[in-house]
């Protein structure tokens, strides 16, 4: 009886949204009256339990085996399966990344039921959980409601829930070796690369420029950097300018591409129907409360 | 004897046109139906890699009977011929009882290679694919760019956030969700919508596959307009002007620079 945040990191540093999921996880654990766990994931991630071992949470779990290193979503699937049945949480909360899409829906499968995902918001009602999601790239809301058996699966929009609100404790760490065998694991992740030179973290981006094909051309980009230049901001761009290549992929917001959570966005040349726009509209959601 | 009467069957593209309707709120009328953009690019994607390495493009398509349209945009596109799985309530089907009609309606097919497109330009989840990947207890790989044929097996290029990429082999059968933008869609050609007229529409219904939408895992309540509580300024004057006062709200009134 519980609500179990499932954690994200890469061997050096937290997911960008894994505070968000421990801040939503003892907001729903105070509202529901139980309590709040976390589980990291991946070979040596004692440095993260220890981090997670001084939140206000009932226990930690470090999911460790040698065949978790690279990602896999057979792996994270079989592993998270075990532990849910060690856990027995009601609720497990994901942060909404490409990682977590990846195998998420494959879990729920796996356990039978269906995650919702990609949860802006929640309350509520006569002690049951409803969700709040978006559908037609974010023109309309719509309440989701768990209707099969427990555990109850989501993942959260980023912005969606407060890093900042995460409550200090301390909390025992579990270490979990799940079952794993190598024939298990059927596909094979080479290491990661980068296509760019240089390394753009729009996430991490107090300003943002954004700019979509309204600008028509790609030589006035130019001028939109030059914006971007003084107001000290990153420069985006939506979908169809990166498409066309007049600037690199890791520069797309929006549906298809990286949320953001800036100060200040400026939309340039993006129509409020692009999925683009949806960065602003997070944005707006995010910065409300 | 089985396994090279399916790899003559390499690649397959599924059209998982998630037309899901009858919401409270939304009018069946205000919506147009055309191939899911995603979709578009999963077909694409497909046509591809049978003009590089032959066989046969399947086009599977869950909806209502005038989802027939999709269908045979599909195969005026070049898909060889169509699964229809005729549905008018698609929308009671929650994401795990739609990819059960999908992977029902494949059991006959065994396909080597199955493509998704990310996800639906409605709903959204994301989640049909790989829902469908565990169903037929296949590999997957999701958000992929690039697909290239190896030996029995394939090897993608995935995209993973913040401009990092990732290749990854798997053997086949497997099952791809395809990244939006990777390519020039094609148009049909007059040549095209000709010959799908003689190509064949398997029409199979929800009933006929045995799956229900009975006890869902989740259920969709309200839908409704989310609360805005942004407004909308705007400057008059010349652009110097305007801009002037734009810096001056910002710095003193949201003081964000």
């Amino acid at each position: 009886m519980s609500i179990l945040a499932v954690l994200e990191h890469n061997g050096q540093a937290w997911g960008r949204t894994a505070w968000e999921t421990v801040a939503a996880a003892q907001q729903l654990a105070t509202e529901l009256n139980t309590t709040a766990q976390a589980a990291v994931i991946r070979t040596g991630g004692q440095a993260f339990a220890a981090e997670l071992a001084k939140k206000q949470l009932e226990k930690v779990y470090l999911v460790d085996h040698e065949l978790l290193n690279d990602y896999t979503p057979d792996g994270y699937t079989l592993a998270l399966k075990q532990l849910i049945a060690q856990a027995k949480p009601n609720v497990v909360l994901f942060a909404h990344t490409y990682q977590v899409r990846d195998f998420l829906p494959k879990l729920a499968t796996s356990l039978g039921t269906v995650a919702v995902t990609d949860v802006v918001s929640h309350r509520i009602e006569d002690g049951h959980i409803v969700l709040v999601r978006q559908l037609f790239q974010g023109k309309v809301n719509v309440d989701v409601r768990f209707a099969g058996g427990m555990p109850h699966l989501a993942s959260l929009q980023a912005g969606a829930y407060r890093a900042d609100k995460v409550a200090d404790g301390e909390a025992p760490v579990e270490a979990v070796k799940p079952q794993l065998a190598e024939s298990d694991i059927r596909t094979k992740p080479l290491a990661p690369f980068r296509e760019s030179q240089r390394a753009v973290d729009l996430g991490a981006a107090e300003i943002i420029v954004s700019v979509g094909r309204g600008i028509k051309e790609a030589d006035n980009i130019a001028l939109v950097q030059k914006l971007a230049d003084a107001l000290g901001a990153e420069l985006a761009a939506s979908r169809p300018i990166c498409d066309a290549g007049w600037l690199p992929m890791e520069r797309q917001v929006g549906s298809s591409g990286q949320t953001v959570a800036p100060k200040m966005y400026m939309a340039i040349g993006i129509l409020r129907r692009d999925p683009a726009s949806r960065g602003h509209e997070r944005f707006a959601h995010h910065r409300r409360d | 004897m089985k396994l090279s009467l399916l790899s003559s069957r390499f690649p397959l593209a599924i059209c998982s046109c998630e037309l899901r309707l009858r919401l409270n709120g939304i009018e069946e009328e205000d919506l147009t139906y055309e191939i899911n953009e995603p979709d578009a690019y999963a077909l694409e994607e497909a046509l591809q890699l049978k003009e590089k390495h032959g066989g046969e493009v399947v086009a599977l398509c869950a909806g209502p009977a005038r989802a027939a349209q999709t269908i045979r945009e599909a195969l005026a596109k070049g898909a060889d011929r169509a699964i229809h799985i005729e549905e008018d309530d698609l929308g009671a089907f929650d994401p795990l009882a739609a990819a059960k009609l999908l992977a029902a309606a494949l059991k006959s097919e065994s396909p080597d290679l199955i493509l998704t497109g990310l996800q639906s330009d409605d709903f959204g989840y994301g989640q049909t694919g790989v829902i469908l990947a565990e169903l037929l207890r296949l590999p997957h790989a999701t958000i992929i760019m690039q697909v290239e044929k190896l030996e029995g097996s394939i090897r993608v290029k995935r995209e993973l956030e913040d401009g990092w990429f990732q290749q990854v082999e798997m053997p086949l059968p497997a099952l791809l969700t395809i990244q939006s933008g990777i390519s020039k869609l094609r148009y049909a050609t007059l040549m095209g919508i000709k010959k799908a007229k003689s190509k064949e529409i398997r029409k199979v219904s929800a009933s006929e596959l045995g799956v229900t939408s009975a006890n869902p895992a989740i259920t969709l309540s309200r839908v409704y307009l989310p609360e805005r509580t942004k407004q909308t300024q705007l400057f008059d004057g010349s652009p110097k002007e305007a801009a002037a006062k734009l810096v001056e709200k910002l710095k003193f009134e949201a003081r964000v620079i």
